[in-house]
């Protein structure tokens, strides 16, 4: 008898347990940060902040970035739903540290806010479909539709992450940021998806 | 007699004794009233800035934040629309932030349209009046971005600006930000071009082409050498075929920052 109620009490235990893990387990996001930009380090530690506040788990790669660790996340089959990189690129690929490319063939899944932070990785849309941001509800993707200096970017990213992010919408919080670093021109920022998502993780 | 002396004594005793309190009451403003005083400038000032926005807002917050990048402190006020920032000082409105922004529309505005729009707007919001339309570009279907900038000579100050995203088809300034860092040293230029040239190959030891060149008004980074010079210098940018950028001194020569495209 003792060992009937021993048993059931394990079961029902292992189920809270399970249902608990599942319930609560917070949305992932990563970062990426090539050296290869003085600003990298800047730029990934601003990337972590602003996504912790919207309430992801935040991982972090800096430096020597590789090809095979961005797909791997980009591949990933968890509960990754954020990404953020910080290279060099151009329309509709960007790099790693070495300069192999990423385009838009390798990229797979459904993400919820996707930031490639290289020149002209938003003149089309193409990065943005890619990632199936386009076409959605609280999706969405950022990028530059025109050539941006580290400086500038470095800048754009304090203010995004740090200022905006949690206070306004996606879009909002990016052209607020991008009006926070002077010249003309010197912030192309570009925004794809879902123009009323606040980037809070699901 | 004795009864004029009298009284006059007392009321010069009187008139002391006010005097004495007039002036410890004015030593005695407390820290509260001087916080109630500024909140209420704050606010005044924030709602004048808002009314031109055709928003009747309630502030809901108002607090004190730094800008590290500038190390600067500011004031930042939030409305349930809007993300506003305050000079410490003069307690002006330096940057005004839309928290969300409308894209459904019907129709495209024409740069005209735009131009005319935002000349309006910069108007009725008092921004300053020697600052000059130097930019204005549609950045996607429907937001524009203008900037205007205060001219020394032949050059233009981007950190004397301001710079704004609106969206004329809905009448919205969507962000405004007021940049005031006048340019003290305005002397004329000593370094050519040429000159510049010479200095970027012989020192830097670059070999790149350089593809563009531009005199512009820069602050100095840590790019090529550590740098905590923070002043605003008259410099030529050179740009070369690496899409490296080296800025060059144009009153002394020195070589004092550069930069680099994210491509």
């Amino acid at each position: 008898m003792s060992k009937k109620i021993v048993s059931i009490f394990l079961v029902i235990l292992l189920f809270i347990t399970i249902f608990s893990t599942t319930a609560n387990a917070a949305a992932s996001a990563k970062v990426f940060a090539s050296s290869k930009s003085a600003y990298y380090n800047d730029c990934a530690v601003y990337a972590k902040y602003g996504l912790e506040d919207l309430g992801y788990s935040v991982s972090t790669v800096t430096g020597g970035i590789t090809k095979s660790s961005m797909l791997d996340w980009i591949g990933n089959t968890g509960n990754g739903y954020a990404f953020y990189v910080h290279t060099f690129g151009g329309d509709g690929y960007f790099n790693d540290y070495s300069g192999k490319s990423i385009d838009a063939d390798d990229i797979s899944g459904n993400w919820d806010l996707v930031y490639i932070d290289s020149s002209y990785s938003a003149k089309t849309n193409e990065l943005a479909r890619a990632f199936h941001t386009v076409g959605y509800s609280d999706r969405c993707f950022l990028g530059w539709y025109n050539p941006v200096t580290t400086a500038n970017s470095n800048s754009f990213n304090y203010y995004f992450w740090t200022e905006y992010v949690t206070h306004a919408t996606i879009r909002s919080a990016a052209l607020a940021a991008a009006s926070r670093v002077p010249g003309d021109g010197t912030t192309p920022i570009r925004f794809y998806g879902d123009t009323s998502y606040d980037g809070s993780a699901r | 007699m004795k009864k004029y002396v009298l009284i006059t004594v007392i009321l010069c005793l009187i008139a002391l004794f006010s005097a004495i309190n007039i002036a410890s009451a004015n030593l005695t403003v407390t820290d509260a009233q001087t916080a109630q005083a500024v909140n209420s400038l704050i606010t005044y000032k924030s709602s004048e800035f808002l009314s031109v926005l055709d928003s009747t807002d309630e502030i809901k917050s108002i607090s004190v934040e730094n800008d590290e990048l500038n190390n600067t402190d500011f004031y930042k006020v939030e409305t349930n629309n809007y993300l506003l920032k305050l000079d410490t000082d003069d307690k002006n409105v330096t940057g005004i932030y839309a928290k969300a922004s409308d894209t459904n529309f019907t129709k495209e505005s024409t740069e005209s349209e735009a131009r005319e729009f935002i000349n309006t707007k910069y108007e009725q919001l008092n921004l300053p009046e020697d600052y000059d339309l130097v930019y204005l570009e549609k950045i996607d279907e429907y937001t524009w971005e203008a900037d205007f900038q205060k001219k020394y000579g032949d050059v233009y100050n981007m950190y004397e600006a301001v710079k704004v995203f609106f969206t004329p088809e809905n009448n919205e300034i969507i962000a405004l930000t007021v940049f005031n860092e006048p340019y003290e040293n305005n002397e004329e230029t000593k370094v050519t071009t040429k000159e510049a040239k010479e200095i970027v190959s012989n020192e830097l030891n670059i070999d790149s082409k350089i593809i563009s060149e531009e005199l512009t008004i820069i602050k100095p980074n840590n790019y090529f050498e550590n740098s905590n010079d923070k002043d605003l210098h008259k410099a030529w940018v050179l740009t070369t075929e690496d899409n490296e950028s080296i800025y060059v001194d144009a009153i002394n020569g020195d070589v004092i920052g550069g930069d680099c495209i994210n491509e």
